[in-house]
């Protein structure tokens, strides 16, 4: 014990680091970012679990998450280590046992909410607490490295995100924008912490956009909030970022106008933060209807050329192709069939709305429902099948609306959207077709329709999901064929991940309090 | 305890409570040694009374709740009345918080900057242990310190270390049957694995099966001789600084 080599912190760097090109090289033994690369296919080369073997999965083991109420973490997994997140806390795990390394907790963090999951980057991991404090720990020991305040609760704020490791930045966004806080997304120095860049999603007075805003004081309290990660195109050096509903959510009166860059997909680019272009979903959007579902970034054939574009499913029950180059609109097609509320999309990429369908003080039926027909859980797309997993929710709901002079930060959102008790919702896993925008497959799920899960698709020909009724699926990929399930008598309110542990595949999803970790099928040595 | 924790349920909306003044905490202190201490410890660890360092009971109640079983006693129990001034009792009662509070939060004597001269300089502190990344791995990290523990605790872990060991800080040899050996802490051990961390923070994760022979080693790795190597004035000032460490600073 004397002779023990003891070394400093610093010094450690030396030993294995998560270096940018590690998470630019895409899923493989590790998941280094939230969609597993980049691109957000969340598409894992790894074979070992396939349409033959996947039926021999059984669970390794389970993690409970002390206090957890609704986990809806993505792990990051790299070297063995899992690291998972709740409310203020992170969790590294050996990912061969789920036994605990160690846990860091911040206690003194306002409140409690739900975590989307740390990120990773050299020799630390990160996650934003819920007053919006990015935090770096080192990977090994978790220790803290440092705490960076990036906004104030004060002003609205708050923070569930996963934050987005990129080059040598971290980029963070915020929550709030549902009681009139004025969306931000900021790229902070991975190393130290520092802002290196900020973009506002709502204009100042006298800039671009500015003019989609009928009064000037709305556009301090806009929202258009970024709590969902993004994408990144190393090539084009575009982060890919979707923001949320204009406030107040459900009643536009006050803010006439298209309401930029509400409910949008923004380009920015990575080092400077500048927007290169923008595109709006839902101009002036009454249901709360965030743009937080998956910018998916594929090269595709578009009239008989390869074509860069983004691919996003959005809550208006819409699944648009945009040329991620430029923005350029060029395709939006209707992939959930409750949808009532614009006839189509036309040829510039403006909704053909339906008129009586905005919300009113006695309730209007529109469809999809507040939850939109899809929302944040991660689709993906498989390579080789060229189907793109879509978890949709059918639902329409009742949304009513209030006049009542908006006041930020007092819980007003001009009122909402309500489930009607006589038509429950359905959730089914859609395979889309990009290149058509056509339904291919369906798998329809049973349930209260209240999971928020995701998917993950495999080289392995296998896409695994959370149903609505607690499970984990496996299904193939071309066929949408149940090939295996399993129970966790919970809401699945996340997304799954799969990765190599001493050369051997596990598979893992956390549920409402626990995270379940799954592998083929070994006898007990 | 029953009746103290059924009083705190009735309590909980009047959960404020008052600041603790370094007076009052000095003062309570000597009340505390003469007519608690015999129950309940010299540092608050307990005897025949519970430990009022890591207990709930205190941290969760209000003053109102506090201060009525100080001064009724808990019926049914050993805990009894006791005979003093309401303000004698106030002062016993900003002492007994100070005792589970996170050491950040109340008033500890001592020269802070002295003190992080002893940890960075005399001490050798930052061989093991980190505050905001800088020192070593091997202990456990120190940048919240004063928020995690109460200042009786940090007093403890400095001066009498073999006393209480952090979780995942248990010394440990491990002879594999491949003929390596493993020395450091057990961040975690089972029947069947074991996570160990050495002194260059690198994490070794080992089967059962896998070792031939393992020796955890009793006490802690840290040095137990704080108390010779270091002035009273020293030690005062160390701990200060200790109670100062929070991550987030002042907020
Ligand atoms: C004769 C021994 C005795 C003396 C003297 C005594 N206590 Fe206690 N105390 C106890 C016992 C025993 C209990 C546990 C009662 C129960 O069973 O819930 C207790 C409970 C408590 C509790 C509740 C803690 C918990 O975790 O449940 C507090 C606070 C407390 N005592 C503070 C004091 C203070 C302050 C003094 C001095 C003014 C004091 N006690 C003097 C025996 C004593
Ligand atoms: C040889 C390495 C070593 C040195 C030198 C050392 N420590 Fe420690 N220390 C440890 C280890 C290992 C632990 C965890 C085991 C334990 O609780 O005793 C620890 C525990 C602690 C704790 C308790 C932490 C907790 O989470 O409860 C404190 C406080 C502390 N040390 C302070 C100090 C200070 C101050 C110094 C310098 C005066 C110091 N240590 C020097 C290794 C060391």
């Amino acid at each position: 014990m004397r002779v023990l080599l003891m070394v400093a912190l610093a010094a450690m760097a030396a030993t294995a680091q998560v270096k940018y090109e590690d998470i630019l090289a895409g899923p493989g033994a590790n998941w280094l970012t939230y969609a597993g690369s980049y691109s957000g296919q969340r598409h894992s080369p790894l074979t070992q679990i396939n349409t033959e073997t996947a039926k021999n999965l059984t669970a390794k083991w389970v993690y409970h998450v002390p206090d957890a109420k609704k986990l809806e973490a993505v792990p990051i997994v790299y070297d063995g280590i899992l690291y998972v997140t709740n409310s203020n806390q992170l969790h590294a795990l050996d990912a061969r046992t789920g036994r605990k390394i160690w846990v860091y907790r911040d206690e003194q963090a306002e409140g409690s909410r739900v975590n989307r999951g740390p990120a990773i980057l050299g020799d630390k991991v990160y996650f934003v607490t819920t007053d919006c404090r990015l935090v770096a720990l080192h990977r090994k020991t978790g220790a803290v490295l440092w705490h960076k305040k990036y906004a104030e609760t004060k002003d609205g704020y708050f923070a569930t995100m996963a934050p987005f490791a990129v080059k040598d930045k971290i980029v963070v966004g915020m929550g709030g924008g549902d009681s009139g806080a004025r969306g931000f997304l900021k790229a902070l120095s991975a190393e130290t912490g520092e802002e290196m860049w900020n973009f506002w999603t709502v204009p100042a007075k006298g800039e671009p956009g500015a003019e989609t805003w009928s009064k000037d004081e709305t556009l301090k309290w806009g929202g258009a909030a970024t709590w969902l990660s993004g994408t990144y195109d190393p090539a084009l050096n575009l982060l890919y970022w979707t923001t949320g509903n204009p406030w107040p959510d459900f009643y536009g009166g006050d803010r006439l106008g298209a309401n930029l860059y509400s409910d949008s997909l923004i380009a920015l680019d990575v080092d400077t933060g500048k927007l290169k272009w923008h595109f709006q979903f839902t101009p002036h959007d009454t249901h709360d209807w965030d743009a937080q579902s998956w910018p998916v970034l594929l090269d595709m054939e578009w009239a008989g050329k390869m074509r860069k574009v983004v691919v996003h499913p959005n809550r208006n029950g819409f699944f648009y192709v945009l040329d991620r180059v430029t923005g350029e609109f060029l395709r939006a097609t209707q992939f959930a069939d409750k949808v009532d509320w614009a006839k189509g999309i036309d040829a510039k990429g403006v909704p053909i709305l339906v008129p009586g369908k905005d919300p009113t003080p006695g309730g209007t039926r529109a469809c999809p429902a507040v939850r939109g027909a899809a929302n944040w859980m991660s689709p993906s797309y498989n390579p080789a099948t060229g189907l793109f997993y879509l978890p949709t929710l059918e639902q329409c709901d009742i949304y009513s609306s209030s006049a009542k002079e908006p006041k930020p930060m007092t819980g007003f959102a001009g009122t909402g959207g309500e489930q009607i008790p006589a038509e429950p919702g359905q959730m089914l896993l859609r395979a889309i077709d990009p290149k058509t925008g056509k339904r291919v497959w369906q798998y329809p799920m049973t349930g209260p329709a209240t999971a928020w899960a995701g998917t993950v698709s495999t080289a392995g020909g296998v896409v695994l999901f959370g149903d609505d009724a607690g499970h984990l699926v496996a299904a193939d990929a071309k066929s949408g064929k149940h090939l295996w399930h399993f129970g966790t008598s919970q809401n699945v309110t996340a997304s799954p991940i799969t990765y190599l542990v001493d050369g051997k595949q596990y598979v893992t999803i956390c549920s409402a309090t626990h995270v379940f970790t799954f592998g083929l099928f070994t006898p007990a040595e | 305890m029953r009746i103290l924790l059924w009083l705190m349920v009735g309590a909980v909306a009047l959960a404020q409570r008052a600041p603790l003044k370094q007076e009052d905490v000095a003062a309570g202190r000597q009340l505390y040694m003469s007519s608690c201490a015999g129950c309940h410890g010299l540092s608050g660890e307990g005897g025949r009374g519970p430990n009022l360092m890591t207990g709930r009971a205190v941290s969760r109640s209000t003053d109102d709740v506090l201060f009525q079983a100080l001064k009724f006693g808990l019926a049914g129990t050993d805990m009894p009345p006791t005979n003093l001034p309401d303000e004698k009792l106030w002062q016993i009662m900003a002492y007994v918080r100070g005792l589970s509070a996170p050491a950040y939060e109340i008033p500890v004597e001592g020269d802070e900057k002295a003190g992080a001269a002893v940890y960075f300089g005399k001490g050798g502190c930052t061989k093991c242990h980190a505050i905001a990344g800088k020192g070593g791995v091997f202990g456990s990290d120190l940048t919240s310190i004063g928020h995690q523990r109460p200042l009786n605790l940090i007093r403890e872990a400095v001066l009498d270390p073999g006393r209480r060991i952090a979780p995942g800080y248990q010394r440990a040899t491990l002879h594999l049957k491949s003929g390596k050996t493993l020395e450091g802490v057990l961040r975690d051990y089972t029947t069947y694995n074991y996570t160990l961390q050495d002194g260059t923070g690198e994490l070794h994760f080992v089967k059962a099966v896998d070792v031939a022979d393992q020796r955890i080693l009793p006490g802690s790795p840290m040095p137990g001789n704080y108390r010779e190597t270091l002035t009273a004035a020293e030690r005062r000032d160390l701990i200060k600084f200790l109670s100062r460490q929070s991550a987030r600073g002042e907020q």
